[in-house]
């Protein structure tokens, strides 16, 4: 086949990931001097889930206060307040030096982020305790910004990485496909950074479609540990209309104290939870994790309505429900066009909402938890790579509900230093062409294949196993026929057919490259959860309702031996939280009791 | 619903599908483009890497019946939709730089 490598770019710094912690790690790294080279799937600045944001970040009110000069913050949230609500809400077992990491150092990138938006004429809005509100396309801009203002970052958008490239155990680049034309690009680094966002396994979209956990299966092909996958964040999703169909609006107007409703099943029987639980859903985002705990089970029963939800039987009077709308579009309004939350019609939501007094809502998978193990400095277990962002792991325990937001920019920003710090000692590696025409031209084999499955055919059967066996609520069983599934899909798909032989933005084959990396980050989701028999945050469990932490006050990990996967186990790096002293105790107990839910949807 | 798509391969020409979706305005072009591409014809080139589908990006605009769309916000609401490249800078079939 000859050379099929058509370009080598050099670089110090290859920065893979074009949303927020792409981009601060770029701008950390050519900070520190280095250069810098950003690669996107998509448009750096505007894709991935960063522009899904509707949208806040915070950094403690204190810092805010007092080091910030913001007289409306709330100076009795402190930094301290911040640190311990994220383990509670973590269920304890957060490694507590990248808890650190996030409270110390999240005021000076997030207040640098906020200054970038006021450059582009559209700022974010504050509110209490310490939060700034925006649009995803605000942040996108603001980033730019960022980005713009920083020497020595060349960027580059539609192009795929599609594997890391090492020598001798080090990661030092990577090979790209460029999507337009079908080129394929070797890029050259003494290190690399990913911070290229979650994955995303169920049939429900409420994200961007290139949460397809690229980075964080390409670190485990690549040698790196991988934690914590099973913990997957769920949350209200609209299923009808069927303009908005994914619109994360239900959340919204559930978080309104004026929307009263109560969940029911497919026949109309109530879904309840405890009133010191619904209470909190106007205040904390820990409401995402109540909705998946007390309206998650129905949807994996026969019980879930047609479309796969839960429905929102609307009780309050006309004026209730008008008023709940009208604060959605008044928060909404500095931000989209008024009446608008990003382009769902909000009044057209209202009048249905007022016709039927239902409406049929799904629980969409939004973020994962886990992903590459890295520690403070968002090094990975593999010299030369680092990552942050939704693709690495460790902040938040089982569950999030402090700001993903905040977490992208600050560890974004850290792994850039730190790859600096480390490409200033590190010599270049030695990969010439060859290493990365391997891999293009095993991954060309498939234009040869016949017969065999089409890769949307594949997509469905994946996003069917993951529906059915993966979702908010899981058991042993369920997991174990994932595995086998997932596994069966995974060898059909060596024979995948592809109908296009056209190289130029060939559709079938991004489709493929992106199933096979759901595919394997799934894959690690239902070992890790059948692994872990308990219930924990955000993997529950029907089979092992509790919490379990005689057994399992572990971080789950996996990494690659050969062709297998190497799961184990170890306790969370300790801190200055005490870990509970229980061994087990009831789920609902434990949100009863704990004091979970930062309090981060204060008006 | 009839839909007629400009393709570039292996030169210009119009195909034509057949799309079940009432015209009542529910469904979105861009609900059409992946109907066709999961169910028809996988070939069919589009921006679809990266789709945010709620009128964000605002790079899966198309030509639909002679007018710029942004597709994944825009209702197909009639009985025949004719879609072409947004502007001269074809990539393959509807994709444009």
């Amino acid at each position: 086949m000859g050379n099929i490598v058509s370009k080598v770019v050099e670089t110090e710094i290859l920065v893979v990931g074009g949303g927020g912690a792409g981009i601060t790690a770029a701008i950390g790294a050519a900070r520190s001097g280095a250069k810098v080279l950003l690669v996107s799937k998509g448009q750096v600045g505007n894709s991935g889930n960063t522009i899904m944001i509707g949208g806040s970040f915070a950094m403690d009110g204190h810092s805010a206060y007092y080091d910030y000069d913001i007289k409306e913050a709330d100076k009795e949230f402190t930094k301290a307040d911040l640190y311990e609500s994220i383990i509670k809400d973590g269920f304890y077992i957060n490694d507590q030096n990248m808890v650190r990491q996030f409270v110390e150092e999240s005021p000076a990138i997030v207040y640098e982020v906020v200054k970038w938006a006021e450059q582009t004429g559209k700022p974010f809005d504050f509110g209490p305790p310490s939060t700034w509100w925006m649009s995803g396309r605000m942040m996108g801009n603001a980033l730019k910004q960022g980005l713009v203002s920083t020497p020595g970052i060349e960027r580059i958008s539609d192009i795929a990485v599609i594997e890391l490239l090492s020598d001798g155990g080090r990661v030092c680049g990577a090979l790209a496909l460029e999507l337009n034309t079908g080129d394929f690009v070797q890029i050259n680094a003494k290190a690399v950074v990913l911070g290229t966002g979650g994955f995303q396994p169920f049939s429900l979209k409420n994200t961007n479609s290139d949460m397809t956990g690229d980075g964080v299966a390409m670190a485990f092909r690549a040698g790196a540990k991988v934690s914590d996958m099973e913990f997957l964040l769920f949350l209200m999703t609209a299923l009808e209309p069927q303009d908005i169909v994914g619109s994360i609006l239900p959340l919204m107007l559930v978080t309104m104290p004026t929307f009263k409703y109560v969940a029911t099943d497919r026949e109309g029987k109530e879904l309840t939870m405890p009133q010191e639980l619904k209470d909190m859903e106007t205040k904390s985002e820990i409401c995402k994790l109540l909705h998946m705990v007390y309206y998650g089970k129905t949807i994996t029963t026969d019980n879930k309505t047609d479309k796969g939800g839960v429905f929102l039987k609307i009780t309050g009077t006309d004026e209730e429900i008008n008023q709940a709308f009208d604060e959605t579009v008044e928060l909404f309004r500095k931000f989209y066009k008024e009446g608008f939350y990003h382009h769902n019609d909000i009044n057209k939501v209202r009048r249905m909402c007022l016709d039927k007094r239902r409406w049929e809502v799904g629980l969409g998978n939004e973020y994962s938890v886990g992903g590459i193990l890295v520690n403070e400095k968002m090094e990975t277990t593999v010299k030369g790579l680092f990552a942050g962002g939704e693709c690495a792991s460790g902040v938040f325990g089982a569950n999030r509900v402090a700001d993903a937001v905040t977490e992208m920019v600050v560890q974004g920003y850290r792994a850039g230093l730190t790859a600096a710090e480390y490409a200033k000692t590190a010599h270049a590696g030695n990969c010439g062409t060859e290493c990365g025409s391997i891999i293009a031209e095993r991954l060309l084999e498939v234009l040869n294949n016949k017969g065999g499955i089409l890769v949307n055919e594949a997509v469905r059967r994946f996003e069917a196993i993951s529906d059915k066996y993966l979702n908010c609520y899981r058991d042993g069983e369920g997991l174990r026929a994932a595995i086998e599934q997932y596994e069966q899909l995974e060898k059909e798909l060596e024979n995948a057919t592809i109908l296009c032989k056209d190289m130029a933005y060939n559709a079938e084959l991004m489709g493929l490259i992106a199933l096979k990396n759901r595919l394997l980050c799934s894959k690690l989701a239902a070992y890790m959860g059948e692994a872990r028999k308990e219930s924990r945050g955000l993997h529950l469990r029907l089979d092992y309702p509790n919490i379990d932490n005689k057994n399992y006050f572990v971080r789950s990990i996996a990494h690659k031996d050969g062709d297998n996967i190497e799961l184990s186990t170890r306790k969370p790096i300790a801190g200055e939280i005490a870990p509970p002293d229980y061994e087990t105790i009831e789920y609902e107990r434990y949100l009863l009791e704990t004091g979970i839910g930062l309090e981060n949807l204060q008006d | 619903m009839k839909v007629k798509v400009l393709r570039t391969s292996p030169e210009k020409h119009f195909d034509e599908f057949t799309v079940p979706f009432p015209i009542d305005g529910e469904y979105t072009i861009m609900d059409v483009l992946r109907y066709i591409s999961d169910n028809i014809d996988p070939t069919l080139a589009y921006f679809s890497h990266a789709v945010c589908n709620h009128g964000i990006c605002g790079r899966c605009a198309v030509k639909c019946n002679g007018r710029v769309v942004v597709a994944c916000i825009t209702h197909a609401d009639c009985d025949e939709l004719m879609l072409e490249p947004k502007n001269k800078k074809v990539v393959k079939d509807l994709l444009c730089q």
